[in-house]
């Protein structure tokens, strides 16, 4: 009997060879003739990719008699909402060891954690037509039709596996003639990748206004059914979508990066990489921390003001009186404004100096001041 | 008698005084609808934004019916000082629990304040739209943009459509 988990793994592997190779095959032309309902799912699993497209389609496809329904995964990602704050959200110094990307959406809501066991639907509609829990209650219909699982949505629009486990996690975006409404889906994703990657180090002493997350105990729906994967659930999703509809149509694989489909499709990605989409857009926040070394006998008080993911104000005051201990917070007090939350930036100021020329005790202190103010950054420095 | 005759004569006064008041409110009043523009008066969008009008500058934000669609604000984004906004553009976006949804600028010009009151109470776009929840303050580079919104009682028939 080959146990559950190498089960699991060799579906895995299936899945991503099968996506591998859909790539290249038919490449529908009905995005020229006008259909009133579309099935999208993406060939790529790069997360700025797919949000690119997704934000492509909202921007610039004509909804007014057309519904899109687009879906995709992604290899290990976080995705933060609009106004949320990352170093509060996940582990950014972790994820960036790890090779997680992080993006963040154009939608509200909370931080998720995604990975190839985890399934984006992602509803298309014009303004009139924009109805979450609808779309919610048709994938339930869909999954529940195919498997025998305890799947209802709650009122908080959450979609919950037996009463208990929340399974998705929803947010919207609303323009001025287009929406879309999208949701992650549980059916196989790592949990102790997602717990690591949401474990945020910096939580200590912060004041923010970035709007938080919920956190809910999660289940995967592979446990329930192992048959669950990507491709069946695209499929049985897919067409109740059509089925809805009353409609006849075709599951469409595209290749998000096609610029002469999806043209500008580029330079949304690009934006959606940068440093000041992802980290400079966070709300104003400030961190407030405390050291105190019984060894040394010293204390240290540190105030940073963030302002676009940068440090507004820095006010480093350490109760020891000796001028080169002052003069040492003095300049890092000052090194520090203006300086990006990031580790390429902070590596510069925060470098340990050469200490040879001062006294043993005056070094420490230094060395101690040092290794806080690394601390209380969370960079990872 | 006498009191009574200085009674009624009493009333009699009062009214002269009104009839004089009520000629002076007149006049008055024809002031107020030729110069509405210089008064606060609101004009709304298809897209239940408001603007109004104070000089040369006009405050904007959200209408009743629009923070009832949203639901509880949990994030307000606002224009930075000196941008400058063509009608119709995305001016700023209010997350709510339901969604983040986009604000368009009513009409062109160029930011000169933003609501900061709202970083800290974000609800109040909710529980006072017309007042304490104003959003930014703008320049009125086109007053005749104006003519294309809806004063109040129009916009109250357009929602009930």
């Amino acid at each position: 009997m080959i146990p559950l988990y190498t089960r699991l793994c060799f579906r895995r592997i299936l899945t991503s060879k099968e996506s591998f190779l859909l790539c290249n095959q038919r490449y529908s032309q009905s995005l020229k003739s006008n259909p009133s309902h579309q099935v999208l799912v993406s060939t790529s699993d790069d997360i700025y990719t797919n949000l690119a497209l997704e934000e492509w389609l909202y921007e610039k496809e004509n909804l007014t008699d057309k519904s899109i329904l687009f879906m995709w995964q992604n290899k290990p990602s976080v995705v933060i909402g609009r106004h949320q704050n990352p170093w509060l959200e996940c582990n950014v110094p972790r994820l960036r060891d790890c090779g997680i990307d992080l993006a963040r959406r154009i939608s509200g809501g909370g931080c998720v954690y995604h990975d190839l066991g985890n399934l984006n639907c992602s509803f298309l509609k014009a303004k009139p037509l924009y109805n979450r829990r609808q779309n919610l209650d048709l994938v339930v219909r869909a999954i529940t039709s195919r498997w025998d699982v305890d799947l209802q949505v709650n009122v908080r629009e959450d979609i919950v596996l037996e009463g208990l486990y929340k399974v998705s996690g929803t947010a919207s975006k609303l323009g001025k003639h287009n929406t879309f409404h999208h949701f992650t889906l549980l059916h196989d994703v790592n949990v102790e990748n997602l717990e690591m990657a949401l474990e945020s180090p910096m939580k200590m002493g912060v004041q923010s206004k970035a709007t938080e997350s919920t956190r809910s105990r999660i289940k995967n729906l592979s446990e329930c059914d192992f048959t669950i994967d990507f491709m069946s659930l695209v499929d049985v999703i897919g067409h109740q979508f059509y089925k809805e509809a009353g409609v006849q149509g075709e599951i469409e694989w595209i290749n998000p990066k096609d610029e002469s489909v999806f043209p500008g499709v580029s330079e949304i990605r690009k934006l959606a990489e940068g440093w000041e989409w992802k980290f400079g857009k966070t709300p104003k926040f400030s961190t407030n921390r405390t050291f105190t070394s019984d060894k040394l006998g010293t204390e240290l008080s540190l105030i940073c003001n963030f302002e676009k993911g940068r440090i507004h104000r820095a006010e480093i005051v350490c109760d020891c009186s000796i001028p080169t201990v002052k003069e040492y917070t003095d300049t890092l007090q000052r090194e520090l404004l203006g300086q990006r939350l990031c580790r390429e930036d902070l590596n510069q100021v925060l470098k340990v100096h050469d200490l040879s020329h001062l006294v043993r005790h005056e070094q420490l202190v230094i060395e101690w001041i040092n290794q806080c103010c690394v601390q209380a950054l969370c960079t990872g420095v | 008698h006498e009191v009574i005759g200085r009674c009624i004569f009493g009333q009699l006064n009062k009214l002269q005084k009104c009839k004089t008041i009520a000629k002076v409110t007149n006049i008055q009043c024809r002031n107020i609808s030729i110069s509405q523009r210089l008064l606060g008066v609101k004009y709304f969008t298809e897209k239940h934004e408001w603007v109004e009008v104070n000089g040369e500058v006009g405050t904007i934000g959200i209408s009743e019916f629009a923070q009832d669609q949203l639901g509880e604000v949990v994030y307000v984004q606002l224009p930075e000082i000196d941008t400058e906004l063509e009608l119709g553009q995305e001016a700023g976006v209010l997350e709510s629990v339901k969604a983040a949804s986009e604000v368009y600028s009513p009409i062109s010009g160029v930011v000169t304040e933003a609501n900061t009151a709202l970083e800290d109470a974000p609800k109040l776009v909710n529980d006072s739209c017309y007042e304490k929840g104003w959003l930014y303050k703008m320049t009125i580079r086109e007053p005749s943009e104006l003519d294309h919104l809806m004063k109040e009682e129009d916009y109250l028939k357009f929602i009930k459509d």
